[in-house]
């Protein structure tokens, strides 16, 4: 609330501070995962660069099946990125409280997801030098200019998001990092924004933290219907579905709930903050996967059903190949794992605890991949039209090394830019654990 | 007409399973057409280019026997002896006319490159001693110099074709010559019914049942001309008239839509992405000015009793 | 072919007409620089106070009399020949009718279009396929060339405005502005969009012989971007019926102006009436029920002239 008189108190601060702050800094071990990352993104560059100079054919994606893994790829990155909605937005805007330790982990899933997402999409493009025209001569009538809008504008707030909480964190750091490398201390300087506690900079905090949290919403819908619409305003069998947008955007939701449940299971453990990473969070977060997944059910019992029921023509073709097919497995490994068993086991406590919960969550995650990959390619290789005269290679979609590499790269970028923000950054907000529990009660937003 | 003469050859070819090859019949009086000129070399070699684009498809080669034997009825190779076998009248007639598998050349092929390929295909026979046409007498005085006049008549909603001769300056009307009305369209000439023959006044006329399309003031381009060339000459007459419907149809990118370039979206979409891009926008900067307020906020001091530490 | 005993018509005014509308074409198709009418262009020109005037035919389709020391014969370059292609050609409305009763398959549509367009092989801009409406009826031959649809749903959701539907009906493809989404590939309900996955086939030849892009012909064909049917614009334009109609051994293939009413068969030659011939013969269009509004227009395939094909063992 912007009325809201803010207190801290001391001494809770110092302890919060201490406990948080001990991770942050570029250590040996941190160096090490960074090589190694680098590495390997090097290496899937390299792929990259062998398709810019040869082509897209490099990459298993031929005229009939013409969007491949990267497509599936870029959708899976858009969904995930979208938790930081949900987690800020919607749920603090519900006025959930517990919510609080875990908003900058969802940011920096949000942030790094949606920046590579952009990315991605880019390593698709068979011109990628031409990306320019997309602004110079864009067209309003095409979901690819929305997307790239309405992506951009979600990294930004997403961005605003992640480094507005983060100000009197820094300014709190400042005091307290005395071995910090003095470029770290510039930074946070300048991004402390010569934060003084000052109750009105407190007041100003919260009225533009709650103008971005109202505008993430519509924004991080935005992202996801649109991206649902590159594939839905399609009249093929598969993604001709007026259900696409909701049912893209709950399904991003269960995606990013179990991208933000690992990153927070790993930060418990590994940054040492089980005091405030407890387990009452994880059967919070366990809930709020079980209430997401309920929700994206519902959507793919209308999106499989009804078409199944009726079987007409092209959607017979479709879902046979997804039910008994040729895809049957990654589809219902996707469905069984990802969503079915989820959904159910969630309901006992048990199964909310953290380690569970992780495990559960690494089941999710990559069956969400395996989902936008089934989501894009059946489709793809059915046609309205036979498909004749053409080599076998050419008909059936098969993704190659260099392919997987680049995809793959992507991930990496993804982890990266998530490693550099948690270790140079705290990941929780200080501030606000640090806050007195009759402030905690009058929610900040 | 050509539609039934079609679905019988079919149907004979089906039920009685017979190939229609020896069945096709040519009129007595086209078997014994005869080319006007001697076939030269260099007739043979522009046969040979017509060949090469239209027929060697189906035919093949001459002499190599690569003929498409999938056909029914089979093409055969031009240089066989059954196809020699043909006189020339009955080559020219089958190209001109074609039937089943083999199409109509005569509006495609002028005649003169018909018989240029029937030189071509002539020169694969060694046995083959050409005979030529005698020169053929018309009704005409000679000298007479024959022209060909286009009109149209309101009232009876027809064109009139006039056909007069000149001889020694003095003119005359000529009757009993058939004539074709077309008219012009982009890739071809359009008949305007049947051929006629002009009356004892030299008159033939062309009824309009239909409204003709023209150009977007109602021109229309004729062209009227003498069927019998090799008898009569090459008379021929091309006429704009303003007889035709006026063509105003909109350009096909004319309205706004959906598909239509960025400066023809309709507005509904560009009203509501800038709108929605603009507003939005509108709250980023706005943040961003409140960030602004934050760092002036640094300066200042804060009273004692406010700390938030 | 004139008689000996008649003395060749002289009346023939038209011929100059003819040859004065081919000489404004071949300048349409060369073009034309003046200092006012073909600003679009771009050419230069130089100054003259000749008072003889030609009349000339400018990109955009309008005739302009400039004087005649004013004209200068240039090549068209890339800029120019894009500005051309996407005006296209007033007053027409170019529509294909295609007699499955007549397709034995022949393939000389495909050859004559891959040689036109410079594509590589396994790349269609017009393919033959077999099809089979149910198990019942027997399969068929169907050429399947770009529908340039009325409504088309591959240029509404293009990013670039690199795919566009001029107003003469053609749907054409900008290589030097497509980025490689395709995008359009995945909204063409009928398939008919090729990508150039690698080099283009005659990329050789577009390195001995530099050549300026002509989007009327989609020639060079660049690495990285969508081709497609064209309806062989650049032919249109020189009054020519499109490659695969011409190539075409078997009457399969008419083309012609809607607005004009008539289309012209390539094999024979033979110019029809386009509404009695749908009229009379069921004429119809893929997928109607999409509402893309195809310009193409399908005869049934009845009463064949050839045999039915081998039943297609790969539909879908």
């Amino acid at each position: 609330m912007s009325g809201h008189n803010i207190k801290i108190n001391k001494e809770k601060l110092d302890k919060v501070a201490k406990d948080i702050l001990k991770p942050v800094g570029f250590g040996p071990g941190f160096l090490t995962w960074m090589s190694f990352l680098t590495m390997a993104l090097l290496a899937c560059i390299y792929a990259y660069v062998i398709q810019y100079q040869k082509g897209l054919i490099v990459t298993g994606m031929r005229d009939m099946v013409s969007w491949g893994m990267y497509i599936a790829n870029f959708v899976f990155f858009v969904a995930t990125a979208l938790v930081g909605m949900l987690i800020s937005g919607v749920i603090g805007l519900l006025g959930y409280t517990w919510i609080k330790p875990i908003t900058r982990i969802a940011e920096i899933i949000a942030v790094a997801f949606a920046a590579v997402a952009g990315l991605v999409i880019v390593s698709d493009m068979g011109r990628p030098e031409r990306l320019l025209n997309v602004f110079i001569h864009g067209r309003v009538q095409s979901p690819i200019l929305w997307d790239v809008t309405v992506v951009t504008t979600y990294l930004v707030i997403s961005t605003l998001l992640y480094l507005l909480p983060l100000i009197p964190d820094l300014a709190i750091a400042r005091g307290r990092m005395q071995n910090a490398p003095k470029w770290m201390m510039k930074l946070y300087e300048i991004l402390s924004f010569k934060w003084t506690h000052h109750p009105k900079q407190y007041k100003l905090l919260f009225k533009a933290t709650r103008l971005l949290i109202i505008l993430v919403i519509p924004t991080a819908f935005a992202i996801h219907t649109v991206t649902s619409w590159l594939l839905a305003v399609n009249s093929r069998s598969g993604w001709d579905s007026t259900i696409f947008g909701p049912y893209f955007l709950t399904g991003a939701f269960v995606t990013g709930m179990a991208a933000v449940i690992i990153a927070v299971f790993f930060f418990r453990n590994n940054y040492k903050l089980r005091d405030y990473l407890g387990e009452s969070l994880f059967d919070k977060m366990g809930k709020l996967l079980e209430f997401v997944c309920v929700i994206y059910f519902y959507f793919n019992l209308n999106e499989f059903v009804v078409p199944a029921y009726k079987m007409k023509e092209f959607d017979a073709i479709h879902i046979h190949e997804l039910f008994l097919g040729k895809h049957a497995i990654m589809f219902w490994f996707s469905q069984i794992f990802g969503l079915l068993i989820p959904m159910v086991v969630l309901l006992w406590k048990p199964f909310r605890k953290p380690l569970p919960l992780f495990i559960i969550s690494l089941f999710v995650l990559v069956s969400a991949w395996l989902k936008r990959y089934i989501i894009v390619i059946p489709t793809m290789e059915h046609p309205f039209l036979p498909v004749q005269n053409l080599p076998h290679e050419w008909v059936v979609y098969q993704p190659t090394i260099i392919e997987t590499a680049v995809t793959i790269g992507s991930i990496i970028m993804g982890l990266m830019i998530i490693s550099v923000l948690a270790k140079l950054f705290p990941v929780i907000p200080i501030w606000e654990m640090a806050e007195e529990e009759e402030g905690t009660k009058t929610k900040i937003i | 007409m050509n539609k039934y003469y079609l679905i019988v050859v079919v149907c004979v070819c089906a039920v009685l399973n017979v190939t229609a090859q020896n069945t096709w019949v040519v009129p007595q009086d086209q078997k014994e057409k005869l080319s006007m000129v001697e076939f030269t070399e260099s007739m043979q070699k522009s046969g040979a280019d017509v060949f090469a684009g239209k027929c060697t498809a189906c035919h093949g080669t001459p002499g190599k026997g690569n003929f498409n034997a999938l056909l029914n009825p089979s093409p055969d190779d031009p240089a066989s002896e059954k196809f020699q076998l043909n006189t020339d009248g009955e080559l020219f007639y089958k190209i001109s006319e074609g039937r089943v598998t083999m199409p109509s050349f005569k509006s495609a092929l002028s005649k003169a490159d018909i018989w240029n390929v029937i030189a071509y295909v002539r020169s694969f026979n060694t046995t083959y001693v050409q005979e030529t046409a005698e020169k053929i007498e018309s009704n005409i005085p000679e000298g007479t110099v024959l022209s060909l006049n286009l009109d149209y008549e309101e009232e009876k909603k027809a064109l009139k074709l006039k056909l007069t001769g000149t001889l020694n300056g003095e003119e005359s009307v000529v009757g009993g010559v058939e004539v074709t009305l077309a008219v012009e369209r982009y890739f071809g000439n359009l008949k305007i019914g049947e051929g006629k023959t002009t009356n004892k006044s030299g008159l033939a006329y062309f009824i309009l049942n239909d409204e003709i399309p023209g150009d977007s003031i109602g021109n229309v381009k004729l062209i009227a001309q003498v069927v019998e060339t090799e008898l009569y000459g090459d008379i021929k007459t091309e006429k704009t008239l303003q007889i035709g419907a006026v063509n105003n149809k909109p350009a096909l990118n004319a309205e706004r839509a959906m598909w239509n370039t960025v400066k023809k979206a309709p507005l509904w979409i560009i009203f509501g992405y800038t709108g929605s891009v603009l507003a939005v926008w509108f709250f980023i900067f706005y943040v961003l000015f409140v960030v602004k307020k934050i760092y002036a906020l640094g300066k200042e001091d804060i009273p004692e009793d406010q700390k938030v530490i | 072919m004139s008689s000996d005993g008649i003395k060749k018509n002289e009346l023939d005014k038209q011929q100059g007409k003819n040859s004065r509308r081919d000489f404004m074409r071949k300048l349409g198709l060369l073009g034309v620089a003046a200092t006012t009418g073909a600003a679009t262009t771009g050419f230069k020109s130089e100054e003259s106070s000749s008072s003889e005037y030609v009349k000339v035919l400018t990109s955009d389709n309008k005739l302009v009399e400039i004087p005649k020391s004013q004209v200068k014969e240039v090549k068209l370059d890339t800029d120019a020949l894009q500005t051309r292609g996407r005006i296209g050609i007033e007053g027409k409305r170019w529509v294909m009718v295609i007699d499955l009763a007549k397709c034995r398959n022949a393939r000389e549509c495909v050859k004559g279009c891959q040689e036109h367009h410079h594509l590589h092989p396994y790349q269609y801009h017009i393919n033959t396929l077999v099809m089979q409406d149910n198990p019942q009826s027997a399969p068929y031959n169907m050429p399947k060339p770009c529908m340039h649809c009325d409504n088309p749903p591959c240029v509404s959701v293009c990013p670039v405005d690199a795919t566009f539907k001029r107003q003469d009906g053609v749907v054409l493809i900008d290589n030097e502005r497509c980025i490689g989404c395709r995008f359009c590939m995945a909204a063409c309900p009928y398939s008919v969009r090729v990508f150039n996955w690698e080099e283009p086939f005659q990329a050789q030849l577009y390195k001995e012989e530099p050549m300026e892009y002509d989007v009327e012909m989609n020639v060079p064909q660049k690495k990285g971007t969508v081709s497609k049917c064209l309806f062989s614009a650049d032919c249109l334009r020189d009054g020519e019926l499109p490659t695969c109609v011409r190539a075409c051994p078997n009457e399969v293939f008419y083309f012609g102006d809607q607005n004009e009413d008539a289309v012209t068969n390539g094999t024979t030659r033979e110019t029809v009436v386009l509404s009695d011939l749908l009229e009379k013969n069921a004429g119809y269009r893929l997928m109607e029920e999409l509402g893309t509004k195809p310009r193409v227009y399908y005869l049934p395939p009845k009463d064949r002239v050839f045999e039915a094909p081998e039943k297609p063992d790969n539909h879908h």
